[in-house]
């Protein structure tokens, strides 16, 4: 993965944004929670060209009053795909049973962002042992090989709308 | 860049590579609570 600018991110982002590690940023925000927005490669689907991302805080309670958050979250999504134009995926936790909570927020926030023309956004449910858990992929809508990545993750996701041999 | 996607013979070959995927996120998880953990005793001590 190529890093993220942090100077030009923090140019934009409400909260301000630290590299924690390869692929891993931190903020604090003004509620006083920490959050760690994670990257890493991901081989479920395609060899190579995928990232996924993931969202955690301090204390696992949604914020979803907080603007600033999901713009800050917004900004570092837009400065993972201006240096890694490719696919990002996205699994909400399952540990506390939440899952659906945070797919329909995920989905309300990106719906409210004001760049979410630019990207194509697609959640699927998996149901596996019993446990239902929501996947998302986000692409950029100008990626050249937007069609056959869709049509690669309805292929993998229809594996779990055939019941099992 | 050409994305090439991995070939799975039937369900119970994506579900593990699914369950992989799962088992993953739930390493950085615990990763990460014993990162916020150590910073926040950090925090206090100062």
């Amino acid at each position: 993965m190529n890093a993220i600018d942090l100077d030009y991110l923090n140019m934009r982002a409400p909260y301000s944004v630290w590299q924690v590690g390869e692929g891993a940023y931190g903020f604090k925000t003004n509620y006083g929670v920490l959050y760690r927005i994670i990257f890493t490669p991901d081989q479920t689907i395609w060899e190579d060209g995928a990232y996924e991302f993931g969202i955690l805080n301090e204390n696992k309670k949604s914020s979803p009053g907080d603007k600033l958050l999901r713009e800050t979250i917004f900004c570092i999504i837009e400065e993972f795909f201006a240096k890694n134009p490719d696919i990002l995926l996205y699994q909400c936790e399952t540990g506390d049973n939440k899952q659906a909570m945070r797919d329909r927020l995920f989905l309300r926030w990106f719906g409210e962002y004001e760049h979410s023309d630019m990207y194509y956004i697609k959640v699927a449910k998996i149901i596996a042992e019993d446990i239902s858990n929501y996947a998302a992929m986000i692409v950029q809508r100008n990626n050249p090989n937007i069609d056959n990545i869709i049509s690669d993750f309805d292929n993998f996701v229809g594996f779990f709308n055939e019941k099992p041999s | 860049m050409m994305y090439k996607n991995v070939k799975y013979n039937n369900r119970n070959e994506a579900l593990a590579a699914f369950k992989k995927m799962v088992q993953r996120k739930k390493e950085w998880i615990e990763k990460t609570e014993r990162e916020f953990s150590i910073l926040r005793q950090q925090l206090s001590v100062q």
